[in-house]
């Protein structure tokens, strides 16, 4: 039998992550990394510690020539305008076309860029190049604007800060930071014990509404000078045009990665997904990918698979852990919303907000102070017991309410 | 003991496999780490276990982890970073001449005439503990202190801990002697064939006393017994140094230090097994204890498992340490776990600050008038 070849489009961590998940099952294979930003696999999610300096490019980029060899993996650099799935075929931009046993998209998101009046270039931070480009401007001390306070702009705001930058200002168009990561609650308490000691200047409720040289003119009627505007509000799902593929904000794919075509795949933010375990019920609301931990497992399930494997995304409630500013953050399930009992505990050093829904743990919102965060993730859709808000502090026994430690084994 | 401790290995990678899945990224392990001093960054060590190729970097830090879990710890997502470095720690290039001038002894059962030397040297060194070197006729009694090979070390815990038994009226036997090592060392540095050969052999030990309760005053061999029992069902119970003698406490007179003393945690004890309290209440008994870090779980390693790899890293450990017990108050500085007690040995004795292995400690706060 013929070698298969395995065409992976994008080599970000969910191309990268198929490709190496296919080599531990196929080691004949040909496979193929497809990129298009001109550089090889880098790490997306540390860009803003390598902004702040915290880590050098070397290892940003993680991977080593040496890894490629080993795992035989051929990068190739190229975009590519049309998938032909009858054919099994891809056309580059640039008039190649690359045939394909199996293919996976992973053609991961762009940054959404809103026109300013007055501006006509204008940066996001989304790339490496994005991020070069950031650090260039700013140099030492510049100024920067960054329209768009959630948890892209305000990790940017974070790195900023950390790198030595003393005049940053957020615009924010809702009427707190960090939505929806955040409620109202928890965004003041980051306000009250990161934001304003560090001097950071937040307009909330405001917009720019145009730019004249080197001033921002809000909506409000506020001015600020900047060296640098950037735009961190929100990303979109891009990927090539695919006849017959189906697709809303994203590709649909099921919990096995798998698209409506044939032996076309597709994982990572390029992605949309049905809450797991209800796939098929029309009324769940379809999600955008957008977590790297989501795109690294939908990368691996979708690598297995197309290696011949059967298996499928694990059905487990929203998870992430990440930096918000410079302050730790654990989010699980569904911490936010009016139903249900919530309780918090804050202090200067932390915050902790749960979920009660039925007497069940329905969500978690931890800043800063995770003591204890997987046993809370053991023990979501459980039920809590009659301790109020003793529930939300930090020593909450929760491993007496789940019933297992993190030594998971080995000793 | 039906146990052949082969499973290690298949263990150790299950570990790993299971962070590879799991890791979010976060990096938190690595910024929690004591030891990065090349800012390793997790990304890095992934990629090496995934393809096992080496990078100068990647190699220094895993030779230079010491196993002390504080990534694990720090890690928002339940992986056990601990397990992924072990498990590198088995797929190292090239071992350190460092480790192997270590484990030139300890852990080879094979090297016999070496081993009949050294215990030769170590009987007739020891005084009174010397008969219990790789003793050949162990009695079969309900209480069992081991000691390994750590009897001969020069923390004198061993001695103490034996005299505070007799102070106590207590019947015991005793297991000491590189022969009945625990493997533990060879095991955290990824010498998992030695390991497993090691914790084996004592378990035949151990069956031939059939006791009830086994003490040890090491975190390590404290944490090789808690894996030993968990692998064959073995009835006994494993207990540290304070744990035994918090039980029996009651029955001494204590007399306090006239200064403060600073607590430090062991990795294996406080870090990998949670219990942060025993040692606390034992000093708590004797003078008014000093902690020196945020929590328990906060506290920095010794270093041990870094004295072969890398000095200067180890000096710089010590330092802060006598620094934050100097900022803290604290006027001597206690352990629970006498490798701890050898690791910080020699910066302690320059610096003029005492150290306290909590037995050595306990035996002088309890001991009668008449023989002060």
């Amino acid at each position: 039998m013929a070698e298969k070849t395995y065409l992976i489009i994008g080599n970000g961590m969910a191309g990268l992550s198929a490709a190496q998940a296919i080599r531990e099952r196929d080691r004949a294979g040909r496979i193929l990394l497809l990129g298009d930003e001109g550089e090889p696999y880098y790490y997306r999610a540390s860009l803003s510690e390598w902004i702040s300096g915290d880590l050098t490019g070397a290892t940003l980029a993680g991977r080593t020539p040496a890894f490629y060899d080993a795992l035989r993996i051929e990068q190739v650099t190229g975009h590519v305008a049309r998938v032909e799935s009858d054919a099994r075929r891809v056309h580059l931009n640039d008039g190649y076309i690359i045939e394909y046993d199996k293919l996976l998209i992973a053609t991961g998101a762009r940054a959404n860029v809103y026109p300013v009046k007055g501006l006509d270039e204008i940066l996001t931070f989304r790339t490496w190049a994005d991020a070069r480009q950031i650090k260039e401007q700013l140099g030492c001390c510049g100024r920067a604007l960054i329209v768009g306070g959630g948890i892209l702009g305000l990790e940017l705001a974070g790195a900023l800060h950390k790198m030595g930058i003393e005049r940053i200002a957020i615009v924010q168009q809702p009427g707190f930071v960090g939505g929806p990561l955040l409620d109202a609650d928890a965004a003041a308490w980051l306000m009250a014990h990161y934001l304003t000691p560090d001097g950071i200047d937040v307009f909330v409720n405001d917009t720019v509404a145009r730019v004249e040289g080197q001033t921002a003119h809000l909506q409000s009627g506020q001015t600020w000078d900047f060296d640098i505007l950037v735009q961190a509000v929100g990303i979109t799902p891009l990927f090539p045009e695919t006849p017959g593929l189906t697709v809303g904000r994203g590709i649909r794919i099921n919990a096995s990665c798998r698209t409506n075509l044939p032996d076309v795949y597709a994982a990572g933010d390029c992605t949309e997904t049905q809450a797991p375990g209800t796939d098929g019920a029309a009324d769940r609301a379809w999600q955008t990918t957008r977590i790297w931990l989501d795109c690294a497992k939908q990368g691996k399930v979708a690598g297995r698979n197309m290696a011949g494997d059967d298996c499928a995304l694990p059905a487990q409630p929203f998870y992430n852990a990440s930096v918000i500013y410079t302050a730790h953050y654990t989010y699980i399930g569904e911490p936010h919303g009016d139903a249900g009992e919530s309780y918090v505990w804050q202090e200067e050093n932390g915050y902790r907000k749960l979920r009660v829904m039925d007497g069940r743990l329905a969500g978690t919102l931890l800043l800063n102070a995770r003591h204890g965060d997987m046993a809370l993730f053991k023990a979501m859709g459980r039920p809590v017991g009659d301790f109020g808000d003793a529930v939300a502090q930090p020593d909450f026994p929760w491993n007496d309410v789940t019933g297992q430690d993190w030594d998971y084994e080995f000793f | 003991m039906e146990w052949d401790g082969r499973d290690f290995e298949d263990s150790l990678k299950r570990g790993a496999d299971f962070g590879l899945d799991n890791c979010i990224g976060a990096n938190a392990c690595m910024e929690a780490c004591p030891v990065n001093r090349l800012h390793v960054n997790q990304n890095e060590l992934d990629s090496v276990m995934v393809s096992g190729v080496w990078t100068e970097r990647v190699q220094t830090f895993v030779t230079e982890c010491v196993q002390c879990a504080d990534c694990t710890l720090a890690c928002p997502a339940g992986v056990r970073r601990d397990l992924m470095m072990l498990y590198l720690k088995t797929q190292l290039p090239e071992i350190p001449a460092a480790w192997k001038k270590y484990y030139a002894v300890k852990g080879r059962r094979d090297r016999g005439w070496l081993i009949t030397l050294l215990d030769m040297g170590m009987r007739i060194s020891l005084g009174k503990l010397g008969k219990y070197v790789d003793k050949a006729d162990l009695e079969q009694k309900s209480l069992l202190f081991y000691f390994g090979c750590y009897i001969a070390s020069p923390s004198g815990a061993p001695a103490a801990t034996l005299a505070l038994a007799d102070r106590l009226g207590l019947d015991y036997e005793v297991l000491g002697g590189v022969r009945s090592c625990c493997g533990w060392p060879q095991y955290l540095s990824g010498q998992m064939g030695y390991g497993q050969q090691m914790l084996t052999h004592l378990g035949t030990l151990i069956d031939q006393v059939q006791p009830e309760v086994i003490v040890s005053g090491c975190a390590e061999c404290y944490a090789a017994l808690l894996r030993l029992k968990k692998k064959t069902g073995a009835s006994w119970t494993p207990l540290t140094t304070p744990e035994w003698l918090l039980r029996h406490a009651d029955a001494l007179t204590w007399r306090k230090f006239d200064y403060p003393i600073a607590i430090h945690d062991s990795c294996h004890v406080t870090k990998k097994v949670g219990k942060p309290g025993p040692a606390r209440q034992l000093l708590a008994k004797m003078a008014d204890v000093v902690e020196i870090a945020a929590t328990p779980e906060d506290c920095v390693c010794c270093g041990y498992y870094n004295i072969h790899a890398n000095h200067d890293l180890n000096h710089q450990l010590h330092a802060d340490k006598l620094a934050v017990v100097a900022e803290k108050g604290g006027e001597g500085m206690a352990v629970e776990c006498v490798t701890c007690w050898e690791s910080f040995r020699q910066p302690f004795k320059d610096a003029g600050v005492p150290l306290w292995d909590l037995m050595v400690a306990a035996e002088q706060a309890t001991r009668p008038e008449r023989e002060v």
